[in-house]
């Protein structure tokens, strides 16, 4: 006997929205989730413990202390790291995931990402494929995802784009005196613009309030809740209609399956606690990275190299973006202190680049913090201490402005996550190791678009830049996407197009480590996506 | 913790990494305070290095001027640490300017930017309602 009819592990940005909508679809659902529930202003809004700067710790999670993971260095080095440390892979640990303290970048793939096999090719040695649905598939559920959450856009100038049902539900806010800049460059080389797609009400929608464009946005809590997530969307109609139960600080330690791979439910710790839970329906929806450490932790006699795991992908693939940019200097103020700061982009280089694979988009950046500029923006030029460094802080800060953007990954099996053989969290559970690269054809891809990044702020007046050439590494971290592959072939993946673990008949994947590919774009509207079609073939199937 | 000699120097060494102009110093807008603060907290595991460090920064001003750092005019101080930044201190050098440069402009809850000055004096203002600097601290898993 079941207590619930869906239990679903993890509150993020696809977690959230499955568990609230089987709820309203008239299903009982226990969501568990690692971290806490915080409201807006119990975020801490430390400048240098925030999940943008994490110097010192993060604002949403996880704590430092209690939940190590094991990064293994290029060269085979074995690092035991903090969340907040490098190689890490953090993502936040809290009642709406990354949700609740992202930039919100709510970037449709496009119709090209989702047949980057068929398009390019597979670079030798890379476990580059097609995904096992198109862009025609996932356009009604981008479309659904965008209406019910609230997405700003401007539609018409998204040219490059694939077809769409509908424009935006809200406008796009006005350009910032850095994305005019940016528009004079793009226009003198002939270049596609639109502005940046947010996950922000910038007019009051669905009951909450518009964003004030104040001057703290990525990294932390939304002061007026205008910044959308799943913590205050779904989440909130779930629970109002009493079906939906959640837990938090909640870490689910292992899927209980039987021998013909039908799930009775979970085990999961509170407190040092360990309790079960019984479900017709697993949903794990922890991210790429505790996803696959999950399946890993529920092997059986069976599947004992875990659940989905008979044919070796779970943890593979690890793929994220790497981001590529260029600091440019300008005689000009280019800073007039609005958030949340990215309000130009340039999809001209997302594919179609001879010789390359894939590419990306490229926009300007979220506003930023002093202490972080202190960090990130600095003129190589320019001593770091004295009365220069101090004058730099008072000019450049107005005057320097940073295009970036994210590239598409290209995957190798080798970028991996794995379960640790000695390191253990708190709970005494195997921590995830990770380890690996992402395959060397990435950093070629990356390296053209710190080109073009270049290339545009020159065109847009700077009168010095600079940027740094990419290695090769392992990326993830708030982009982590791959280690649960959907694919039509068991040989070739984890899930079936719908999630459902190959090998079990009730055990669903639901995050980003479904990606097969990442795009060249931010991938939580595309989460949200795949949550919102998961969320309704669960719904007719259980 | 740092002795008072070792405190001197801190303080000399600070306001040379950011120095007085028309705003403040390091330690006129309070980095010693953060830095204290960082000492017992995050940071505690460092402090020896930071103390190892302003010893070797007053070893090279006796060496070179005959006097601490703190008794130097402000050209022979940046004449000493110049030395230190390319000696076999760097690193730590390098840190104590991160960790100043952090003091100074970071929020104000974390005791340094007094008054948020280095945030007016840079033309940053954080514009979130209700937001007075004060600190929050929630604990998670």
């Amino acid at each position: 006997m079941s207590e619930y009819d869906v239990i679903v592990v993890g509150a993020g940005a696809a977690g959230g929205i499955v568990a609230g909508l089987l709820a309203e679809a008239g299903k009982t659902v226990l969501l568990l989730e690692r971290g806490p529930r915080l409201g807006v202003n119990e975020v801490s809004r430390d400048h240098l413990r925030n999940q943008r700067l994490s110097v010192y710790g993060h604002n949403a999670g996880p704590d430092i202390e209690g939940n190590p993971r094991v990064a293994i260095a290029p060269d085979g080095a074995r690092h035991i790291v903090r969340p907040h440390e490098g190689g890490y892979q953090n993502n936040a640990a809290v009642v709406g995931g990354g949700t609740l303290v992202y930039g919100a970048q709510s970037w449709r793939f496009m119709p090209q990402d989702f047949r980057m096999a068929s398009l390019y090719g597979v670079p030798e040695g890379s476990s580059l494929v097609d995904w096992p649905i198109s862009y025609d598939d996932l356009e009604p559920w981008y479309d659904k995802a965008e209406w019910e959450l609230g997405v700003a856009g401007d539609a018409e100038r998204m040219t490059k784009h694939g077809p769409r049902s509908r424009p935006f539900p809200l406008p796009p806010h006005d350009p910032t005196r850095s994305g005019e800049i940016l528009q004079r460059g793009a226009d003198k080389l002939g270049w596609q613009t639109q502005p940046v797609p947010l996950l922000i009400n910038m007019k009051p929608y669905n009951g909450r309030a518009a964003c004030v464009r104040c001057g703290m946005c990525v990294g932390f809590a939304c002061p007026t809740d205008a910044k959308t997530g799943s913590q205050n969307t779904l989440l909130p109609r779930g629970l109002a209609t009493g079906r939906l139960a959640l837990i938090t600080g909640a870490q689910v330690e292992r899927i209980e399956t039987d021998a013909r791979g039908k799930a009775s439910g979970v085990w999961y710790i509170v407190n040092g606690q360990r309790t079960f839970a019984g479900a017709k329906v697993v949903v794990s929806s922890g991210g790429a990275v505790e996803s696959a450490r999950l399946l890993l932790a529920s092997g059986t006699d069976r599947h004992p190299r875990g659940l989905g795991n008979d044919s070796d992908h779970v943890g593979r693939h690890l793929q994220g973006h790497y981001y590529p940019g260029v600091h440019g200097w300008f005689d000009e103020i280019a800073f007039d202190n609005i958030g949340p700061g990215p309000s130009i982009s340039t999809c001209t280089f997302n594919h179609g680049n001879k010789g390359i694979v894939g590419g990306g988009m490229l926009a300007n950046e979220f506003i930023k913090l002093p202490a972080l500029f202190s960090k990130w923006s600095w003129d190589p030029d320019v001593p770091r201490w004295g009365l220069a460094a101090k004058q730099y802080m008072r000019d450049g800060y107005q005057r320097v402005v940073q295009v970036q953007g994210p590239v598409q990954d290209i995957p190798s099996p080798d970028g991996r996550v794995a379960l640790d053989g000695e390191m253990r969290d708190r709970n005494g559970l195997r921590v995830a190791r990770l380890s690996g690269t992402t395959h060397p054809e990435t950093v070629r891809t990356s390296e053209f678009m710190r080109h073009r990044a270049i290339d545009w702020i020159v065109a847009s007046g700077a009168k010095k830049t600079w940027s740094y050439p990419s290695g090769l590494n392992l990326s993830g971290g708030q982009h982590q996407a791959g280690t649960c592959r959907m694919g039509n072939n068991p040989k070739s993946s984890v899930t079936d197009r719908y999630g459902k673990v190959h090998g079990t008949d009730n055990v669903y994947v639901c995050d980003s480590g479904l990606h097969v590919s990442n795009g060249g774009f931010n991938p939580v509207l595309t989460i949200m996506a795949l949550a919102f079609r998961s969320g309704d073939w669960i719904e007719k199937h259980v | 913790m740092l002795t008072p000699t070792q405190r001197a120097a801190l303080t000399a060494a600070m306001d040379r990494i950011i120095p007085v102009d028309d705003y403040p110093s390091a330690s006129q807008a309070n980095v010693g305070i953060f830095i204290d603060r960082m000492l017992t907290a995050e940071l505690r595991p460092r402090a020896t290095e930071l103390a190892v460090l302003l010893d070797a920064i007053d070893a090279a001003a006796m060496s070179t001027h005959g006097k601490p750092l703190a008794a130097l005019a402000v050209g022979q101080q940046d004449d000493v640490l110049s030395t230190i930044d390319v000696g076999k201190s760097r690193s730590s050098f390098n840190w104590l300017v991160t960790l100043v440069t952090e003091g100074y402009y970071a929020d104000p809850a974390n005791g340094g930017n007094k008054d948020a000055i280095s945030w007016r004096m840079i033309g940053y203002d954080p514009k979130v309602p209700g937001y007075n600097g004060a600190p929050t601290t929630r604990s998670f898993v």
